[in-house]
Order: structure tokens, then C-alpha cells, then sequence
């Protein structure tokens, strides 16, 4: 795994497959515009992005800029089955990281 | 009767445990086997919708059921309603407070969203409370019996 990203949840929820990225901070948006097997990219540290990312079939959360995950978030992307990972980096910088491993 | 039928408490301001009435809907509804991205259609709006109770009303409840190959849902709170349902239902027109925001929410965008997915919507708000009811026709499909 890159080392600009640590992983919160647990090893198995590495075995996900993701397609493509969103990147956005607004739930609604990502409601409405996010597609199945995206990365979802966002600063929001909160246990509501994982309820986002499970109503449209988001396997991949990535906290950025330094934002920890909270412990129920943690929980609740784990009984999901949600890859929980987070970053120093800006939405931007690990977009484009995650576009040179190929996303 | 509905072949199917349930209702969900949703408590004011309980935004951690937002999102759980929805899941379980989800979860009813891939039972189903129906197609994903009709699925993904009812959970946008659910999840919509039982934020804005959490955000903005006192409390209040969601009656999911099916009837006739269409799912309703209906989501109803005690107050304080929507003021100006003109406005409510423009794209960026929000009244959530901060904390709402801070958790990615309040950009005024749920309703038209709700709009945006369903096949009918009917809102209805007084003082005394909002009734939002969304309807989605099923696809066709061996599911419908």
C-alpha cells in the first residue's frame, strides 16, 4: 500500500475492488453523482460519509488533510465491509497519486 | 394490505446514527433482487430524507411498504415545518444549521434530489409537521409477483 495511506479497518477490506473516484465533501452530491465501486475521497470525518458510502456502494473511503477517523466511524465501515484509509494529503495530491497506481 | 411493511423512529439531531433506517431498507430491498441502480434510486431518497428529519424537524417516523408494485415511503415529523416549500425546493437554498454542515450536509440539495429520483414526490408542511411522501414504480421484472 502507498505510504501516503493508512489503513483503519481491517486487512480483508483491502481484498475490495474499486473503479474510478469521487471526490467531493458534500453528501448530498455524492448521493446524486458518485458511482458503484468508487473511491470516495473526502475531509468529512465523520460516521455519516460511511453511511454515504453505503447506500450507493462506495468500497473505499478516504479521509484526507490530516483528518482522523472517528472510532465509530471505524466500527461502522468495518461491519460494512468498507476499506477506511486516511491521508495527509489534500483531495487533490492523492487523486492524482491514486491516478498514477492506475485508478 | 401492503405485501411488505415497516416503520422507523427517527430521533432529532441523532446525526451518528443517521443512515441506519435507510440501510435496513436497502437491505429489504436486495432481498428483493432487484436491479442495483433501482435500488441506489430509493436509497438516495431514504437517506435524503431521513437526514433532513434528523437535521431539521423535532423527530419524527418512516412507513416503508409496497403495494402494487410500488414503493412508497412516507416520512412524516412533529414540526416545525417548512416555512416557504417554494424555496425549500430550490437547488442551494438550505436552512441547516452548522453542525449539520459540518457533518456534509445542509448544501440545499436533498430535496431537489429526492425530486430528481423519484417517481412521485408530494410534500406537504404546516407548522405542525412535514409529510413527504416518495413513490418509485418497480421495475418489471420476476420480483414483481
Amino acid at each position: 500500500m502507498n505510504s501516503n495511506l493508512i489503513l483503519h479497518t481491517n486487512k480483508l477490506t483491502l481484498d475490495n475492488i474499486v473503479n474510478g473516484m469521487y471526490i467531493c465533501d458534500l453528501h448530498s452530491s455524492v448521493l446524486k453523482n458518485a458511482k458503484e465501486d468508487n473511491v470516495f475521497i473526502t475531509i468529512m470525518n465523520n460516521i455519516n460519509s460511511i453511511a454515504v458510502a453505503v447506500m450507493v456502494d462506495l468500497p473505499c473511503v478516504i479521509i484526507t488533510q490530516g483528518s482522523i477517523p472517528t472510532t465509530d466511524m471505524i466500527k461502522r465501515a468495518n461491519e460494512e465491509n468498507i476499506t477506511l484509509m486516511s491521508t495527509k494529503l489534500n483531495n487533490a495530491e492523492i487523486a492524482f497519486i491514486l491516478k498514477d497506481m492506475g485508478l | 394490505m401492503p405485501k411488505y411493511y415497516n416503520r422507523y423512529n427517527i430521533i432529532s439531531g441523532d446525526l451518528s446514527n443517521a443512515g441506519y433506517a435507510s440501510s435496513d431498507i436497502k437491505k429489504y430491498l436486495k432481498t428483493l433482487l432487484l436491479p442495483k441502480h433501482f435500488i441506489k434510486l430509493v436509497c438516495v431518497a431514504s437517506y435524503e430524507a431521513e437526514i433532513n428529519i434528523v437535521i431539521h424537524s423535532f423527530g419524527g417516523h418512516i412507513d416503508f411498504y409496497i403495494e402494487k408494485n410500488t414503493i412508497v415511503m412516507i416520512f412524516s415529523d412533529s414540526g416545525p415545518g417548512i416555512t416557504n416549500l417554494y424555496e425549500a425546493m430550490k437547488e442551494g437554498f438550505s436552512t441547516a444549521h452548522n453542525n449539520a454542515r459540518d457533518h456534509g450536509f445542509g448544501a440545499g440539495l436533498g430535496l431537489s434530489n429526492i425530486k430528481h429520483v423519484s417517481d412521485e414526490m408530494v410534500l406537504n408542511s404546516s407548522c405542525e409537521g412535514t409529510i413527504l411522501t416518495v413513490k418509485f414504480n418497480m421495475p418489471k421484472g420476476e420480483w414483481i409477483k
